[in-house]
């Protein structure tokens, strides 16, 4: 045997055993290649979908109302837990939630025991840290409201997940929202994480910026809260709107719940707020003159048999100006007789009362009125005096806000666009814009709402006290009222629309004159205090000079004569 | 002839040995880079996180009912009125009267003149 065969021998015989190691791993590598591999990719790799971080909402000052801060959740696999006594002692001990708890959620259905969602960095490194087996730990985020409370009826709320349940949360879900990156991930056999594709966290969403202001929504909650609790009444609310734009500013309910939105879903019967739709169809369509009177029949008039309006205190010839002045609902339902169903049904539509505002935000309701064709003559007499008709609160103040502004009503807006306000229609003439705002202004000065007055400031606007219908009896009750005044400020150049409405306030005060006007009155003292909006009152400015504490002025011997140059341009 | 041979195979069992531990090698980069990357990640997560917690405790601690509360129950401060503005400046470029609000707290004003005051008899 030759030496080429000896070798070609030698190596058979080594290479012969290896013989079944090759056919194995041609059929592990070739046969079940594809099974295998399914397999490993199933132990070591992971597509994970880690929820987004939800975008944040701020204020129109760019202030934190809602941000989405990393937070870690742990959880147990149950069917991995070996000594479940053992974990549980174990789980008290690094989170502090008792070991029957987690006994008890042990032993529930389901696979995995959610233990906690608010877990800081340190507590999920150090149970991570302690391995303990089955227990895991998942990053993701949770809604923080920094401001507690404050604007939450608007800005709403999120489920556990972070989707929007209500709210600006609710309506701005998509804006604030991006759907969940896949990425893969590696593990080790220790179960380290090993990064993989080159793929990039999904973007965060751009904050959404609101029109409400932080600072103006907490001077209403509190002037809200403090209302409520000094009239123990069962709701209140709240509005401010910047009626040159239909900006909504502040938007306060009692109590403060995330659930629901009462300036936006609630309607409600107005009261004596909506004769201004009567006196403006009146004016403006000129079917009553300056110094036409009504007889206001000393404060009882039976329009029908069973049927009779009243006023709150009696009163004899009424112009319009004293109709609104006094809030005189015989004299407002003369008024509207003259004026006419078709007409003031054509008003009631321009201030915006038949339809939603389209403010877009969840269930906003459009309120409740008759139609044109089933109007009677005691239904339009009694909708002018604002019964039988339901509006929303939201309606109702831009109605204010379009006279304060000279006559164009907005649509009310609650996120910063950028873009010009909607302007939805011209109510009324300039010409009757100025009468009306001077009614207005006469129920601060001289009618109802004297309590609404500020110091040097020319205030409009207009009381309100509606009985409330029982729900069990049908009837008007005779002791739960809704009470409530709407106005703006300063009429020379108005900033600030605001309305109040207190539900059902207790005790022997409870017209709108009594409880509402003056939280209007202390809200928008501190809001032209905050803006440092000049008195608009002619003489104002030197009666604050007078006034004690102006001589810390005198050693700057220019600013009184400044103030009195100031002055005179008032 | 044969040592030229076998030259080239060594060669040729030296590059493949090379490339195979170059590719070893680049594979265990790779892993070492993969644990590194998600290592940084999960620090930046932690840092973001903390920086996030940071920014939210200002905002609680700057929150209006915050600061109303240390200012009433701390300072003595009490809600400015309109009747508190006092016009201090001078015009402004174009002639027209600049207005500048100044509602100091009346608490905090007396505050400040009990200072200055206490300060002139000092000296």
């Amino acid at each position: 045997m030759d030496l080429r065969a000896r070798l070609a021998w030698a190596a058979a015989m080594s290479l012969t055993p290896l013989l079944p190691l090759s056919a194995r791993l041609v059929y592990l590598q070739v046969l079940q290649h594809q099974d295998l591999l399914t397999r490993v990719s199933d132990e070591v790799e992971r597509t994970s979908r880690e929820a987004p971080q939800r975008g944040d909402i701020l204020d129109r000052g760019g202030r934190v109302l809602a941000q989405s801060v990393p937070a870690w959740s742990c959880y147990v696999d149950k069917p991995v837990v070996r000594e479940p006594q053992l974990l549980a002692r174990r789980l008290e001990r690094e989170l502090g939630i008792p070991a029957e708890h987690i006994l008890q959620g042990l032993k529930g259905p389901g696979r995995f025991l959610r233990l906690t969602d608010d877990l800081a960095i340190e507590d999920a490194d150090r149970v991570a840290e302690a391995r303990l087996q089955g227990v895991g730990i998942a990053a993701g985020y949770k809604r923080v409201y920094p401001n507690d409370g404050l604007g939450r009826g608007v800005i709403g709320t999120v489920s556990r997940d972070g989707r929007g349940l209500s709210g600006i949360e609710l309506a701005f879900d998509r804006e604030l929202t991006r759907d969940p990156a896949p990425r893969e991930i590696l593990r080790d056999g220790t179960g380290r994480r090993i990064y993989r594709a080159g793929v990039v966290d999904s973007a965060r969403p751009a904050p959404l910026r609101l029109t409400l202001d932080r600072n103006y929504q907490f001077y209403a909650e509190e002037a809200l809260a403090e209302a409520v609790g000094k009239y123990s009444a069962a709701n209140g609310l709240v509005l401010v709107q910047d009626p040159a734009d239909g900006e909504l500013l502040a938007i306060a309910a009692y109590p403060p719940t995330a659930l629901r939105n009462a300036a936006v879903q609630d309607a409600y019967e107005p009261g004596s707020t909506f004769k201004i739709v009567a006196a403006a169809a009146a004016v403006g369509e000129s079917v009553v003159s300056a110094d036409e009177t009504f007889f206001c029949e000393n404060g009882s008039w039976e329009l029908a048999p069973g049927v009779t309006i009243k006023d709150h205190e009696p009163a004899g010839h009424l112009n319009l100006a004293g109709i609104i002045e006094h809030s005189s609902n015989i004299g407002t339902a003369k008024v509207a007789e003259r004026v006419g169903a078709l007409r003031f049904y054509r008003y009631c539509q321009a201030f915006g009362f038949l339809n939603r505002t389209g403010i877009g935000l969840p269930g906003e309701t459009a309120g409740v009125f008759k139609p044109l064709s089933d109007m009677t003559r005691v239904s339009l007499l009694s909708a002018s005096y604002g019964y039988g008709v339901a509006v929303s609160p939201l309606q109702l103040i831009g109605a204010y806000g379009a006279v304060a502004n000279g006559g164009t009503l907005y649509e009310p807006s609650i996120v910063l666009s950028g873009r010009d306000p909607v302007r939805v229609r011209r109510v009324a003439s300039q010409e009757s814009v100025r009468k009306l705002t001077a009614f207005l202004e006469g129920v601060v000065e001289r009618g109802t709402g004297v309590t609404a007055q500020i110091q040097g400031y020319r205030v409009a606007g207009k009381t309100g006290t509606a009985r409330k219908l029982d729900p069990v009896t049908k009837r008007y009750s005779a002791v739960k009222f809704v009470a409530s005044f709407v106005g703006f400020v300063p009429v020379s150049r108005p900033r600030f629309a605001i309305l109040v409405l207190l539900d059902d306030p207790k005790g022997s005060a409870y017209y709108g004159s009594q409880v509402a006007a003056p939280v209007f009155a202390k809200l928008a003292r501190g809001l032209l205090t905050l803006e440092g909006i000049p008195p608009d009152r002619p003489g104002a400015v030197e009666a604050v000079l007078r006034s004690p504490g102006a001589g810390a002025l005198k050693e700057g011997a220019r600013a009184p004569r400044e103030a009195a140059r100031l002055a005179r341009a008032f | 002839m044969i040592q030229q041979r076998a030259r080239g195979r060594t060669g040729i069992i030296m590059a493949a040995a090379v490339s195979a531990a170059f590719l070893v090698w680049q594979r265990v980069q790779a892993t070492r880079f993969g644990y590194d990357v998600e290592e940084a990640r999960t620090q930046v997560r932690r840092l973001q996180g903390q920086l996030l917690s940071k920014g939210m405790q200002w905002e609680k601690a700057v929150a209006p009912a915050q600061l109303a509360h240390h200012a009433r129950s701390r300072l003595g401060m009490q809600q400015g009125l309109p009747e508190s503005v006092r016009i201090l400046q001078r015009d402004g470029p174009s002639g027209v009267p600049v207005l500048r609000s100044w509602a100091l707290p009346q608490g905090l004003a007396r505050a400040v003149r009990q200072t200055l005051s206490a300060l002139r008899r000092a000296t």
